[in-house]
């Protein structure tokens, strides 16, 4: 099996790799954005941006996961920029006939409403404390993965993710909230 | 962290993956469209893309676009303790005072406090010494305009829980009626009409209503302006 570095060096290579990491950005995107039609087309752009930028990947233990995580949470920050420059690409994508989540469409409304639930408390965390935990908690990356997708020291990694729980903790305890009792 | 759970993994639908693999492999092929794209593209196209996401950052900076939860802070810093709590027709102030007169935040209750819209989109409420605790932190003050809305979003949101029944939270054990769907749909398309929110949708999510699942529970969605009822029990 070809390597992740040896699958960014070619197109066709980068079919693979969004083969192999597709579902674990998507999923990313999702959480993110609360919307999964939303995810879909930020997975691609993730991979389009990764593409730009694969002079610069940081592969680690192996494998290009964590950097495209870190590309990931560019694109979902910059998300209406990243949409309008690959629009062009998206409005190509050949659509298919089968209907959008026939076999799971009220889990996936469901997961949404959950999703927004979260997000409202998340979003007023800063930023770059949202990433660490969405990086750490939701995706379960090391502390060394999500230094490697954020570009900062470990030791920053586990302070912003040390803080950002402790915040949430405050959160949960004062923050009797319609959303968690459902 | 029962809060933050999040839903668990899911495939892409049927066929989507592959689909997706085959068009990214395609619009990475180099094509003479896409090598002549970039030169085409004109300076105006620029300018305009620049002018609209000044727009956007005037916009989300100046106005809250996010009313459905406030975040009451402990002490005027980004890096302070926050409670999350939901709005009252009283307004974001009000509710934050609320959360100290309750004891939840340690020290004395501040005499003044100073509302900005966070950079996320929700108002943010800090203790404030004067003017200019927004801009020390880099935020914009909530304008009285939209402080004013706030203050009707929460009024709407008081109004259908005091008809369909407030969802059970930390602090009640929420409420014991039990309307049925449609029951629900007229008392909430009643109340969006008549407050000024005719332009909100009413939808349902989660699971289907049914007789193991009969009653209405209510979630505002003010991002896409819908208000979701929910199946549940009482």
């Amino acid at each position: 099996m070809e390597t992740d570095r040896e699958l960014l060096r070619t197109p066709d290579g980068f079919g693979t790799l969004f083969e192999r990491h597709g579902r674990a950005i998507y999923n990313y995107c999702f959480r993110r954005t609360a919307d999964w039609a939303a995810a879909e087309d930020l997975a691609s752009i993730v991979f389009l941006e990764a593409w730009r930028k694969r002079e610069s990947v940081q592969i680690h233990d192996e494998t290009a996961l964590p950097w495209l995580y870190g590309v990931a949470t560019n694109v979902v920050r910059n998300r209406a920029r990243s949409m309008r420059r690959h629009r062009a690409a998206l409005e190509r994508l050949p659509r298919g006939h089968e209907p959008d989540f026939a076999n799971d469409a009220a889990e996936r409304l469901d997961d949404a409403r959950r999703m927004r639930n979260v997000l409202e408390s998340f979003r007023l965390l800063p930023r770059r404390d949202q990433d660490v935990l969405a990086l750490c908690i939701w995706s379960e990356l090391s502390y060394e993965e999500a230094a490697v997708a954020l570009g900062v020291p470990v030791g920053t990694v586990r302070s912003r993710l040390a803080r950002a729980r402790s915040r949430l903790r405050d959160e949960i305890d004062l923050a009797p909230k319609e959303a968690r009792a459902r | 962290m029962n809060e933050l759970t999040v839903p668990r993994d899911r495939d892409f639908p049927a066929g989507r993956l592959e689909r997706r693999a085959r068009h990214l492999v395609s619009e990475l092929r180099p094509s003479r469209r896409r090598r002549l794209w970039p030169t085409l593209v004109p300076a105006i196209a620029i300018l305009l893309v620049g002018a609209t996401a000044f727009t956007a950052y005037r916009l989300t900076r100046d106005e809250p676009t996010v009313l459905e939860s406030i975040g009451c802070y402990d002490r005027a810093s980004l890096d302070a303790n926050v409670a999350v709590v939901s709005p009252g027709a009283g307004g974001p102030v009000a509710a934050c005072r609320r959360v100290w007169n309750q004891g939840a935040m340690e020290g004395p209750e501040p005499r003044r406090f100073a509302a900005c819209v966070l950079s996320t989109g929700p108002i943010g409420v800090f203790p404030s010494t004067g003017s200019g605790t927004c801009a020390a932190l880099g935020l914009a003050d909530v304008s009285s305009r939209a402080l004013a809305e706030a203050r009707r979003f929460a009024a709407l949101r008081e109004a259908i829980f005091a008809k369909v029944g407030a969802p059970p939270s930390g602090l009640s054990r929420g409420s014991s009626l039990c309307l049925s769907e449609q029951s629900a749909r007229r008392i909430v398309r009643q109340e969006l009409d008549g407050r000024g929110y005719s332009d909100w949708t009413i939808t349902t999510g989660g699971e289907p209503f049914s007789p193991e699942r009969p009653c209405a529970d209510v979630s505002f969605d003010g991002q896409e302006k819908a208000v979701v009822l929910l199946s549940g029990t009482r």
